[in-house]
């Protein structure tokens, strides 16, 4: 129990670093770190399936994403990081209110719940689940892996270049 | 066979990457990928023959890879074969000056044809997924590979975009594991035909699913990263994404789907009809007045895809059959048009039309095949493309949808309109007189692939009594 | 490899083979293209001959609705198939030597590769829409083998064309018609009773198929053509593989797709079409002043007889009629080789300029002598003996087509004594005094033909009895047609006709003092001068007709299509306009507005789908 409540507290502060970090970089770092963190609660909830899927898509897939974009922008100046601030914030005004509309929503017309959730039964422990269950996704991984690792390699080369 | 095309452009990378240099091929990546990728034809059309299945046997034992092979892979693996051959052949000249750039382009193909085939065969919707991300992820980093604000501004926009199709897939899948307990095909098929598919939560998930493809697959209204990423990208990726990556991301999952997971219904149906020809009425008409020529072939991609749907949502084994049928033969074709842009802009260095203007007469060998091509595009016999419109419309006719017939056939009207102009202001303008007049034909190798599709656009047009009845109408079928 | 393979070669390989002379066309390559063809043309020949007397089915799956690749070899087609390959071996014997120094001999060669393998996949097609599509891809052989003529030949091709598609479009307009009734039924099963709108089926494939045989009103071309396109084309195409397919066809049609009754309506029909076309044609061929222009109308003529033959629907009359056309392929052949051979050692086919070759060519001259009795009737030759089973069947159906079709036979006669007078006989001209015999490649050929004209006469047997197993016993009842005609009373009259075109002959020399004007007091004739006038100026092509109708409709289409196409530029392609450019000023390239596009259209989606589901 108290192991839980510790991840749960890691998690909390690897979120938070995650959105208060100064640069992308640090940003796609704690996104990292948290999802990897939820995967390890999934796992002692017994819910393996669901945290390889987690691990395959967090870390792997986000990952790649982010850093490759990493590669091809460059960091704006502090003015400029303002203006766009502030933009962003103009742009998203009406957002509370749309979600409160859609909230209202769905308050007066309930979706049914007319389905029954499968239990899935899971009597392999993880090493199973990961090797034998799943072992497609984690070849996949390994292609991400690479596209992963050329893609850093090119976009950096190309942005020392430049 | 499917394990063994999974898994060699991996063995081939590890060599390609090893850091002993005695086993390094660096220098060899261009012909092997072009090779495997032809092997990979071959494979294919030897794969009635089982002359591979003992060696496939030892890794789908070793491996245990729940792969399932029946005609609609083999036809996605071999469009996949054929249009990685094209896109390496083309890349020699259109991937940056740079040795070492064009290397990693050839580690992507291979990366790409891989996660291709596994995405042609696996039987699992999460696997699926990953794979579609897989291609995806190498597609965007290929867009990028021009290193231009243009190239980076579609790169953006196409990954984007694409990730809200990424988004619904994932919880389509997540809420069908919720109430199929699992993620295979098979599993989720159980679920739906013992009655869970009438459950809001199930409506929804394939509701999303189907949006999740159609945005992969670019149709109206999700094609907005269609004609930026298409005409930024290099020749040879555009090649690539036109002919199958994007094709196989968005349509062949949705074919699986309908095929192999939750069915085809008169409501799904209904959806696949009207986006369907919404999307070949506005990519007709936006390629109309386009001026640069990736564009124009980008918005023609657009409108092609939508005669897949209007096949797919037509309902019957005929429209299925016209539907794969039209994909092979638009990657064909497209391929082909992409593959002559590449002719044109290295020897004119220009695809503005208006720049152009006629000088691409010299060229006549790309002039010829690219006629052709368009000729397949606007559905002329006895092309190949014409057999497959013809198909669908069918299928269409014979579905009840009179109207909608109606529309799809005069859509080729206007196909037919901007793919002639667009012959006529690039070949057959009499042009300015003090326009350099000392353009030659392009490079060899930016030959090799339209001369191959055009003649299997011939061929197979001519020769469709044979394909007809033994491959095409029996796509539907498990092998 | 079964026998029924062979089919398929009998199509594939010549097809396959024109490549080659379409590849390497330079004049050099002329002598090896050559030998391929005649390799090909040989295989052909054996191919057909180890197939004869077989019945073959070979089918494969084609276009669907049950219409597959049909090919059937039966006791008709394969007759025709021999003799289609046997004049190709000739053919392509004499054109080596003939075209040894021409530019385009290589595409002819192709082009005539194409017409085998199209005109075989034609006469074995067992299923109307593989007819028609080889019907049809002959005229790309025909176009292009005209087009080898030379700069002028284009008008000529053009025409060719024109002419012959109209013929194929009533055949593709007979065949839907058929097809509509009968669905995918194989030819050889069809037997349709001529009622309703068979009626109108039967005359547009029977039009169609004498418009390939050459028949009046679709001859128009070939005289054009003879003196614009190359002699072989004249001697192969026209004269010999048309005539073959058409006669083909109209005897298919009669004999296993329609029933026709002997002196039904539709026989009547057909027997007047075919006594029109050899007076009509013949009495233009005895005014020619040009060799290969004389020869092509009489190819015409010629047809008449077979239409007239196989039109009686008796059995004298069917066998006439296709014996008939088989021997016209061999002596018309023959002369076509003849004004070949003269043109190529002289340079000129005009009659004004021949004269007096009888000493240096003389063994072309025999080889036109035995031709020309041939195609005069001349007893013992070839022509005779069908010509009188064709009389024989005209007898029976009625005294008018007799008298028409001996009225013709007297005619030809006369023509051909003017022909062979003036070329000849006569004062040698500049041109032909230098002239010597023809090489000897080219007088194989002739020498071959010629013989077969006696042996097919002497013999008469052998050919007659393989066409009597066309019809079968039942038609025969037991009767036979071969060895000296039955009715001694149809001799006599024919021999009289021939006499009196002798003596035609001599009183028309001793009036112009010169073969060539031994016919001018016919030409002269108090009414026929006026219709001969007529006919030269061309007032009863009915191309030329064509053209002037199409002339004035084109005006008055122009008129109504300018004012369709305003409305088009008005309002459509405006419309048009509007609508891409609207499309195109909507994609702004805003990253935001494309997601609202794509969250807009999947709300809709959703709510579909989930409220329909």
């Amino acid at each position: 129990m108290t192991l839980h409540i510790l991840m749960l507290v890691s998690m909390f502060i690897a979120v938070i670093w995650t959105v208060l970090a100064p640069t992308l970089i640090g940003s796609a770092l704690g996104l990292g770190i948290t999802s990897s963190i939820l995967t390890i609660i999934m796992f002692q909830f017994n819910a393996p399936l669901a945290a390889v899927f987690e691990l395959s898509i967090c870390t792997g897939l986000i990952s790649v994403v982010f850093i490759s974009t990493i590669g091809l922008s460059n960091p704006l100046s502090y003015t400029e990081m303002v203006k766009r601030k502030m933009n962003r914030f103009k742009r998203f005004i009406f957002l509370p209110l749309i979600i409160l509309l859609i909230e209202i929503y769905f308050i007066n017309n309930r979706l049914p719940f007319d389905f029954k959730p499968a239990t899935v039964v899971s009597n392999h422990d993880v090493s199973t689940i990961f090797w034998n269950v799943r072992h497609l996704d984690i070849v996949g991984q390994i292609f991400l892996l690479f596209v992963g690792v050329i893609g850093v390699i090119v976009f950096f080369k190309e942005k020392e270049r430049k | 066979m499917a394990t063994l095309l999974f898994i060699i452009p991996i063995l081939i990378i590890l060599f390609l990457n090893s850091p002993f240099p005695g086993l390094s091929l660096r220098g060899k990546a261009y012909p092997i990928t072009t090779t495997f990728a032809l092997i990979q034809v071959v494979v294919i059309l030897l794969a009635g023959t089982n002359r591979f299945n003992s060696l496939d046997s030892f890794f789908q034992q070793h491996l245990h890879l729940s792969f399932q092979v029946d005609n609609l892979s083999l036809f996605i693996m071999l469009t996949a074969g054929i249009i990685t051959a094209s896109a390496a052949l083309t890349g020699e000249n259109t991937i940056s000056d740079k040795e070492q750039y064009k290397f990693y382009f050839h580690n992507l193909l291979l990366l790409n044809i891989g996660s291709l085939n596994a995405l042609a065969c696996t039987t699992d919707i999460f696997s699926m997924y990953i794979f579609i991300e897989v291609t995806a992820l190498i597609c965007f980093i290929l867009i990028a590979l021009k290193f231009d604000v243009l190239a980076y501004e579609g790169a953006f926009k196409y990954i984007m975009i694409t990730s809200v199709a990424t988004l619904f897939m994932l919880t389509a899948i997540a809420l069908a594991m919720m109430i199929a307990g699992g993620t295979g095909f098979s599993q989720i098929k159980t679920a739906i035909e013992s009655g869970s598919g009438t459950s809001t939560v199930m409506k929804t998930a394939i509701a999303i699913f189907l949006i999740g493809t159609f945005i992969k697959a670019g149709v109206v209204p999700f094609h907005a990263w269609v004609p930026d990423a298409y005409s930024s990208a290099p020749t040879a990726v555009s090649i690539l994404l036109a002919g199958i990556a994007s094709k196989a991301m968005g349509m062949y999952t949705l074919m699986r789907f309908l095929k192999s997971v939750f069915g085809f219904n008169p409501q799904i149906g209904s959806i696949l009809l009207a986006v369907g020809m919404l999307t070949v009425i506005v990519g007709a008409l936006g390629a109309l007045p386009q001026k640069d020529l990736k564009r124009l072939l980008a918005y023609s991609s657009i409108s092609q895809n939508g005669y897949i749907l209007l096949g797919l949502g037509a309902g019957t084994q005929l429209g299925f059959a016209g539907a794969v049928f039209h994909f092979f033969n638009h990657a064909i074709f497209k391929s082909s048009l992409f593959a002559n842009t590449a002719a044109l802009e290295q020897r004119l260095g220009t695809l503005d039309i208006d720049k152009i203007n006629g000088r691409g007469s010299k060229m006549t060998f790309t002039a010829a095949t690219s006629v052709i091509a368009s000729l397949s595009a606007a559905g002329i016999p006895p092309l190949a493309g014409f057999w497959s419109k013809l198909i669908i419309l069918i299928a269409l006719w014979q579905s009840g949808n009179y109207f909608l017939t109606f529309l799809a056939a005069t859509a080729g009207i206007l196909t037919l309109a901007y793919l002639l102009s667009f012959q006529r202001r690039v070949f057959f303008a009499s042009g300015d007189d003090n326009q350099d007049q000392n353009v030659t034909e392009a490079d060899n190798v930016l030959l090799y692939s339209p001369l191959l599709f055009c003649s299997l656009t011939i061929l197979i047009g001519v020769l469709i009594p044979y394909f007809l009845g033994s491959i095409i109408l029996p796509v539907d079928k498990i092998l | 490899m079964n026998s029924y393979h062979y089919l398929q070669i009998l199509i594939l390989l010549p097809l396959a083979a024109a490549f080659v002379p379409f590849l390497m066309r330079t004049k050099s390559f002329n002598l090896s293209n050559g030998l391929l063809t005649l390799a090909i043309t040989c295989i052909n020949l054996y191919l057909t001959v180890q197939l004869h007397g077989q019945e073959l089915v070979f089918q494969l799956p084609w276009i669907g609705y049950g219409f597959e690749i049909l090919l059937n070899l039966n006791k008709l087609n394969s007759l025709v198939l021999f003799g289609i390959a046997l004049s190709g071996v000739i053919w392509i014997i004499y054109s080596i030597s003939f075209l040894a120094e021409n530019n385009n001999a290589s595409l002819i060669y192709g082009f005539f590769l194409l017409t085998i393998g199209f005109s075989n996949g034609a006469l074995l097609a067992d299923n109307l829409l593989l007819l028609l599509f080889f019907w049809e891809s002959l005229l790309i052989p025909l176009f292009g083998m005209i087009l080898c003529g030379g700069k002028n030949s284009f008008q000529s091709a053009i025409k060719a064309v024109i002419i012959s598609g109209v013929g194929d479009l009533m055949l593709m307009t007979g065949t839907v018609l058929v097809v509509l009734k009968c669905g995918a039924l194989p030819i050889s099963k069809m037997h349709i009773p001529l009622e309703g709108s068979m009626n109108y089926a039967f005359l547009l494939i029977f039009f169609g198929a004498i418009a390939k045989a050459g028949s009046v009103p679709f001859h128009t071309w070939i005289p054009d053509a003879a003196t614009e396109a190359p002699l072989p084309f004249m001697a192969i195409l026209p004269a010999c593989i048309e005539k073959f397919l058409g006669i083909y066809l109209v005897g298919r049609i009669v004999m296993d797709m329609f029933i026709i009754a002997p002196n039904s309506a539709m026989s009547i029909f057909i027997m007047s079409i075919g006594v029109a076309g050899i007076l009509a044609a013949v009495l233009m061929a005895l005014i020619q002043k040009d060799y290969k222009k004389l020869l092509a109308y009489h190819a015409i003529s010629q047809v008449g007889y077979m239409i007239l033959g196989i039109g009686t629907g008796t059995p004298v009359g069917m066998i006439g009629g296709l014996f008939h056309m088989f021997n016209h392929v061999v002596y018309k052949f023959c002369l076509f080789l003849t004004a070949g051979a003269v043109e190529f050692r002289t340079s000129t086919t005009d009659l004004n300029k021949l004269g007096g070759l009888f000493w240096k060519m003389p063994i072309t001259f025999i080889s036109f002598l035995v031709a020309a009795f041939s195609i005069s009737g001349v007893p013992p030759f070839n022509g005779f003996f069908s010509k009188e089973l064709v009389y024989d069947g005209a007898l029976e159906a009625g005294k008018i087509f007799y008298f028409g079709a001996i009225a013709g036979s007297f005619l030809t006669a006369a023509s051909f004594l003017k022909l062979g007078h003036a070329v000849y006989f006569g004062k040698p001209g500049e041109e032909t005094s230098k002239a010597s015999e023809a090489p000897v490649l080219m007088l194989i050929p002739m020498i071959t033909l010629a013989s077969l004209c006696v042996y097919l006469g002497l013999y008469n047997q052998f050919p007659i009895t393989k066409i009597e197993h066309v019809l079968g016993e039942a038609k025969l009842a037991g009767k036979h047609f071969y060895g000296w005609p039955h009715s001694t009373a149809l001799v006599v009259a024919t021999v009289i006709a021939l006499v009196l075109a002798v003596i035609n002959h001599i009183y028309g020399y001793f009036k112009s003092g010169k073969g060539i004007g031994a016919v001018d007091h016919i030409h002269h004739a108090p009414f026929l001068s006026d219709v001969y006038d007529l006919a030269e100026k061309k007032a009863f092509d009915p191309f030329e007709i064509g053209k002037k109708f199409i002339n004035s409709m084109a005006m008055l289409l122009r008129a109504i299509d300018s004012g369709i196409d305003w409305i088009y530029e008005g309002y459509l392609n405006g419309g048009a306009k509007i609508f891409s450019d609207l499309i195109c000023s909507i994609h702004t390239g805003s990253y935001s507005v494309y997601m609202i596009w794509s969250l807009v259209g999947s709300a809709f989606i959703i709510a579909f789908l989930v409220n329909s589901l």
